[in-house]
């Protein structure tokens, strides 16, 4: 086996379930996201002089996975959700916002949440705020890692990273209550608004 | 943001640094309020990771990709 094959099979192709991961909830199609993980690893054995062994491949990986959906992916995309950040205007971005986007679940909604409600809110997000999200809270890149991964400085990873996981707790706080469950402090809340009002009454 | 949910992101994110880690986790293990934020914030790490859809890998995918880089 040449040294390249050693390299691609013993340090790139373990990372094939995070990539397959990754490009299915940047597609939202099982078959769009095996071909963009193939093209992945094909760009990767292209080009693999460029990869100095034992550093870090999964974040090489990901950039190569990025850069091959934004170049052929993102046009197709069936759900093209992209937004301009300057667009986003301050969603979520004060300290008042935060409190109250914080959810307030009970340990057992978290556990009966299903799989599928938790990926409709991630592939809801629109799609900078949804990378990040992947990459940080799902595959565990640091802030460092993700700025390189793409091309942002980690300011801005920082900042998308706190908007984006406010709205996914908007959210799943949004199918919690569809299924039944009052946020308590906004329940409490109205009780004292009602009451105060009927005693003014 | 308030001080302590930004300390607390900084944490489950890798970002703090050994001394400002182990400080907060004294906060938490002495301060009811930041023992609520972090358990929070926690859990609600541990459920995204643990919920999110990861599709199968087929052997398939992996033969092509090999059969292609043999070439």
């Amino acid at each position: 086996m040449s040294e390249e094959h050693d390299i691609f099979e013993k340090e790139l192709l373990p990372h094939i379930n995070a990539l397959k991961t990754f490009a299915f909830h940047l597609t939202y199609d099982d078959e769009e996201a095996n071909d963009l993980v193939q093209e992945t690893y094909m760009k990767a054995h292209r080009f693999i002089d460029r990869y100095i062994q034992g550093t870090n491949a999964k974040a090489w990986l990901f950039k190569i996975l990025k850069n091959a959906y934004i170049n052929h992916y993102r046009k197709r995309s069936k759900q093209p959700t992209r937004v301009d950040f300057e667009d986003v205007i301050n969603y979520h971005d004060t300290d008042e916002n935060l409190g109250q986007g914080y959810l307030d679940l009970r340990e057992e909604l978290f556990s009966n949440m299903m799989g599928d409600e938790v990926t409709n809110a991630i592939n809801s997000l629109p799609i900078d705020f949804r990378t990040v999200v992947l990459l940080c809270d799902v595959e565990g890149f640091t802030y460092e890692e993700i700025s390189k991964i793409i091309d942002v400085p980690i300011g801005t990873v920082r900042s998308r990273l706190f908007r984006a996981r406010n709205m996914l707790k908007e959210k799943l706080k949004s199918y919690a209550e569809s299924r039944g469950y009052k946020d308590k402090r906004s329940q409490n809340k109205t009780d004292r608004t009602s009451k105060f009002g009927s005693e003014q009454e | 943001m308030d001080e302590i949910q930004k300390r607390v992101t900084l944490y489950f994110d890798n970002a703090l640094g050994e001394r400002e880690r182990n400080e907060l986790l004294e906060q938490v293990n002495q301060d009811p309020k930041c023992s609520k934020i972090f358990n929070k914030e926690k859990n609600f790490r541990a459920f995204i990771k643990d919920k999110v859809k990861r599709p199968d890998v087929s052997s398939d995918l992996i033969q092509n990709i090999m059969n292609k880089i043999r070439i």
